[in-house]
């Protein structure tokens, strides 16, 4: 636990993982204060000429013409459905609504799915700097003077890593989340926010904290083996696109359904919905399983290496 | 038991031997000097002994054995090994702060240490900003925050400016004088004559020779330094008298004479001088430099 202490408060020190977390927070304080300005319902009326003036959803006169929802029309299965008359062509006002109004309840499921893949990739950095930036001159071989057993070492580092990605993740949730509801509660609506609904979200938001921990996990054992940060950060934008190229393919979509990356993405998002998709695990279970099993073996992998290798 | 017992240590890089079954008994208490040229093995013998790198042979640290052994010794070695190393991003003190924490200790012993390097006043700032002087002396304010009993230096003179390096000296004799064992690297000679108590040479991966810088300075003495009462006719006379009975004779400073005697002819000089009626006012051995001991130690090693 005192070696995991020490991990967590070198990972929180650490001017990438401050820069980052700021970015982030101040990425998501001005989507919510646009989404906030940008939050209103409006309506604007198009004069046209129609056959016949239909009996429902007329929304009252405007400059001493009838006014007709389209909203209701398309409801309604639009205006030919009503039967015309042969009358002369009647000039009516159509009130075309547009709802930009912040709604959390509805939405904010799906801009967590979205963070989610987001924070996979935050992971990846967080967790391919970590330790490559340690090695040269930074510091490693100076730990190593005070925990020479190098698996307890690494082991405290992968803890850390897990655990500061996934706390990273939940304060931009969170950050985001209270931005959309204060959002919401000014200029739109909060229906639908009860307990339940914030049982789930807590839900989603673990799902998206495992994926950014998943991603620092196998990314810090990639710098670990790689030693750069720019290399360990290089392989996993590689897979990312060597997945999408395989997943297309028939015979390398076995390969690229179970990538890490996939897996991760997969947990991150909660898409499950699709076989073939991009994130297109079946399930939870089997996309932490992917994701989970590439974690622990390149870990295993690190540490085995990490071991054996001189440290200079 | 000896602090540091290495039997038999072979190392290579890629074919170059850098270890060639080094063998090094380092006894506890005192200051223990390991010299040695450029690419003779120091720094790779240190490296062992921290377990940065694996070498064949045995080592022993505080009566353990290394690397398997070293983490139940680790509080109890503080080491420097080459460039001290730290997060560049983090402030010194920070950096100590995180060494502390994984360790356990109180964090008075971080402002402790950095007192006792004299880093106090720049300890909140970044160690990207250090200069090499400061930097070694956070490598070596890492070192006594272990409070340890053995303490391994590489080349801790590295970087400092002269009242730097007479600080280093007079802590490296402090901590010994407290019954610690110091076993330091350097390629200054004159700080090693100044400091250690026991040396051991290496060249080419081997030991080639090691004990009390004392013993080191006599092994070989070849020369005496001779005075005669009186002034100068009366050295010029012993200078004849010792040329006559076979004796390389040199002047010396003032009014001695240097004569080339090993020591088994020593009692031949004074015999020589006394036959005639000259009587000595000093008879000493001129001592070889540490400088004159390592050349002589480390030339045509093969």
């Amino acid at each position: 636990m005192r070696l995991l202490a020490t991990e967590l408060r070198r990972f929180s020190c650490r001017r990438a993982v401050r820069w980052l977390v700021g970015l982030g927070l101040l990425v998501a304080l001005v989507i919510n204060v646009v989404q906030l300005v940008r939050s209103e319902e409006t309506v604007t009326y198009r004069r046209q000429e129609v056959p016949s003036v239909p009996a429902t959803c007329r929304a009252g006169e405007r400059e001493g013409l009838p006014v007709i929802d389209q909203d209701c029309l398309n409801r309604e299965g639009g205006f030919f459905t009503y039967v015309p008359n042969q009358d002369a062509p009647t000039p009516v006002l159509f009130a075309d609504r547009r709802d930009r109004q912040v709604r959390i309840g509805r939405t904010f499921v799906d801009t967590i799915a979205g963070m989610g893949v987001a924070l996979s990739l935050l992971g990846v950095l967080l967790g391919s700097t970590f330790l490559a930036a340690e090695f040269g001159a930074s510091g490693f071989g100076t730990q190593l003077l005070f925990e020479p057993r190098r698996w307890l070492l690494y082991a405290a580092k992968v803890a850390a890593v897990a655990v500061g990605c996934a706390l990273v993740a939940v304060l931009l949730i969170a950050w985001t989340g209270l931005g959309q509801y204060v959002a919401s509660a000014l200029r739109g609506s909060t229906d639908g926010v009860d307990g339940a609904w914030l049982v789930d979200r807590a839900g989603n938001t673990a799902r998206a904290a495992a994926a950014c921990a998943l991603g620092g996990v196998c990314a810090l054992a990639v710098g670990a083996l790689a030693r750069r940060t720019v290399v360990a950060v290089g392989v996993f934008f590689g897979l990312v696109i060597a997945t999408g190229f395989l997943i297309n393919t028939s015979w390398g979509r076995p390969l690229g359904r179970n990538s890490p990356m996939n897996g991760i993405f997969a947990v991150g998002s909660g898409d499950f919905s699709n076989a073939d998709n991009w994130a297109g695990l079946a399930s939870l279970g089997g996309a932490l399983l992917v994701a989970g099993a590439w974690a622990l073996g390149l870990s295993v992998l690190a540490a085995w290496w990490l071991s054996r290798s001189e440290i200079r | 038991m000896a602090a540091i017992e290495v039997r038999g240590l072979r190392k290579s890089y890629r074919g170059v031997v850098a270890l060639d079954g080094l063998d090094l008994t380092v006894p506890e208490g005192g200051v223990f000097g390991f010299l040695g040229p450029n690419g003779a093995g120091k720094t790779t013998t240190i490296r062992a002994l921290v377990g940065h790198l694996r070498a064949s042979g045995s080592i022993s640290v505080l009566g353990v054995d290394v690397p398997g052994g070293l983490g139940s010794v680790i509080d109890r070695v503080g080491a420097l090994v080459e460039q001290p190393s730290f997060f560049p991003g983090f402030s010194g003190r920070t950096n100590l702060q995180l060494l502390a924490r994984s360790r356990g200790f109180p964090f008075e012993r971080v402002d402790a240490a950095l007192e006792a390097v004299g880093l106090t006043d720049r300890a909140g700032s970044r160690f990207s900003g250090y200069s090499l002087g400061m930097k070694q002396r956070l490598g070596v304010a890492a070192v006594l925050l272990k409070d340890p009993q053995l303490l391994i230096l590489d080349e801790p003179s590295n970087g400092l400016d002269p009242a730097g390096m007479a600080e280093m000296r007079t802590m490296i004799r402090r901590v010994a004088a407290e019954g610690r064992t110091v076993f330091v690297s350097s390629h200054l000679l004159s700080e090693v004559q100044q400091t250690c108590d026991h040396v051991a040479v290496v060249a080419r991966g081997r030991c080639v020779a090691t004990g009390s810088v004392r013993d080191l300075l006599r092994g070989g003495v070849s020369r005496y330094r001779v005075v005669v009462p009186g002034g100068e006719p009366e050295r010029n006379d012993a200078s004849a008298l010792l040329q006559q009975h076979g004796f390389e004779v040199y002047a010396g400073d003032g009014l001695s004479l240097v004569v080339g005697a090993d020591a088994e002819r020593a009692a031949d000089v004074t015999r020589a001088l006394a036959g005639a009626g000259i009587w000595l006012a000093e008879l000493s051995p001129v001592e070889r430099t540490l400088e004159e001991a390592f050349f002589e130690l480390t030339r045509d090693q093969p």
